[in-house]
């Protein structure tokens, strides 16, 4: 028989002698190895896998518009406008309500109820929020950073993220603030952020700072179950221009 | 669940195009082999686990550098044998860690299964004393079920390398399984592993493979 190396890697085992088995025992060992049972990936297994390589995914998505050099600087939207369409295309069915084409109807009352709330800074949250899972959008002054988020906009679900003082807000948060004044800018700002789908009400809005800079945190459904994905922009942010700052996917 | 119709490679198209649901679905439809090679290969399910999850995540961050040039499934399979040796090659295997204790490794029906059983883990056991390349070689042939070619894809290499692998690793496993050949008062292990054995029946014994 004539024998093969790998010309480029030959390995050691590839230097002994061939081995001149007969064909009854040649099938022999083939049956035995054929015999091995079939087995399955263990279900934690799975699920570790699976973890590791969604994490591996908002990494990714989560790193470039970190813009981790330049926390603080608008960072372009554009060439990511497509992925973040995506990720924010989708209709959890009980937990989202639809509103219709023809023109984005973002809860005129809950904005109303923004406007009121920010005569007093307070946290109040719109009371169709359980029933929806939409609250009112907050100004909380949290002074949101990137290592600390998935912990704030859990806190920000929960109703723990606390209210700001007037002070604060009233002076810190001027330019993201003032979205939430305007129901024009937030649906302008939301329609640049959801891009693409269909719109979806956020689980929340909160105007605070991101790393030190007046930005809005918008929280929406995500497409992996049991996440949700959190967009900070910044106070310019438009139809026109998201400006986003920050992209986080954050589970639990 | 639905089953998304896409094939493998629109798949991982989509994934480089930033489907961020594409990688896993095709992780889905390959797990359980992947899991079977790098199981077999390395004989024990940690490092097993790790070795696949290395490699997925490898290959989720490469997945542009793919070509096309082997079929998907072969590619990732390459990757995880690639992960496999490598681990090898840097740690020795856990020989007490052997086998998974898993219920799915055995039949339901308890006579049989305890002899299955046993078989399987003096194969395996056996399995885990070839060199690294051999035992690859023979779990992706013998085990899998894969072609000479489409081993050769996965490990790298020719053909004939892939042949001349698992008969050697064939030849290195006969003595220590030949007590295991039901009905045959002939006990075929007195020549070492490694060493060359005579044609004991047919005068044209060779390679088919």
């Amino acid at each position: 028989m004539t024998q093969h190396h790998d010309p480029v890697h030959p390995e050691p085992g590839d230097l002994e002698p061939m081995p001149a088995l007969a064909d009854a025992d040649d099938a022999f060992v083939r049956s035995l190895l054929a015999d091995l049972p079939d087995v399955t990936m263990p279900a934690e297994v799975a699920a570790r896998i699976h973890g590791a390589l969604d994490a591996e995914a908002q990494q990714l998505l989560g790193t470039p518009l970190a813009a981790e050099t330049a926390v603080g600087t608008v960072v372009p939207l554009a060439p990511r406008r497509a992925r973040l369409a995506r990720l924010a295309r989708i209709l959890p069915a009980a937990a989202a309500l639809v509103l219709v084409a023809g023109g984005l109807v973002f809860g005129w009352q809950a904005l109303r109820g923004v406007g009121s709330d920010s005569a007093t800074g307070g946290a109040t949250r719109d009371a169709a929020g359980p029933e929806s899972g939409y609250t009112a959008p907050t100004r909380t002054g949290t002074a949101y950073t990137k290592a600390a988020l998935p912990d704030q906009v859990r806190a920000l679900l929960s109703g723990a993220g606390g209210a700001a003082s007037p002070a604060s807000v009233g002076k810190d948060l001027a330019g993201a603030g003032g979205l939430l004044d305007s129901p024009d800018r937030l649906a302008s700002c939301l329609a640049a952020v959801e891009e693409g789908g269909p719109t979806v009400l956020p689980l929340a809005v909160d105007a605070g700072t991101f790393e030190g800079r007046p930005a809005l945190v918008i929280v929406l459904p995500s497409t992996q179950p049991g996440a949700r994905d959190v967009f900070v922009v910044a106070a310019g942010c438009s139809q026109a221009d998201a400006q986003l700052l920050h992209f986080a996917r954050v589970v639990g | 669940m639905t089953t998304d119709p896409r094939d493998d490679r629109a798949l991982l198209a989509a994934h480089v195009a930033g489907d961020d649901q594409a990688f896993g679905e095709l992780v889905r439809r390959h797990q359980d082999r992947l899991w079977a090679v790098a199981l077999r290969t390395l004989g024990n399910r940690d490092d097993a686990a790790d070795a696949v999850q290395n490699a997925l995540l490898s290959a989720f961050r490469n997945a542009a550098s793919y070509r096309g040039d082997a079929a998907v499934t072969t590619w990732l399979h390459r990757v995880v044998v690639n992960a496999c040796l490598d681990l090898v090659r840097r740690r020795q295997v856990r020989a007490a860690d052997t086998l998974p204790d898993d219920d799915r490794l055995h039949p339901a029906t308890p006579r049989d299964a305890v002899e299955e059983r046993e078989t399987a883990l003096v194969v395996q056991e056996a399995l885990l004393t070839l060199p690294a390349e051999q035992r690859a070689a023979l779990v992706l042939v013998d085990v899998q079920g894969y072609s000479v070619e489409d081993a050769a894809g996965v490990l790298g290499c020719a053909p004939g390398t892939v042949k001349s692998r698992c008969s050697r690793g064939r030849a290195r496993l006969l003595p220590l399984l030949a007590h295991l050949r039901g009905g045959n008062p002939e006990r075929l292990g007195s020549v070492p592993p490694g060493q060359t054995r005579p044609a004991t029946t047919t005068p044209d014994g060779g390679d088919h493979r």
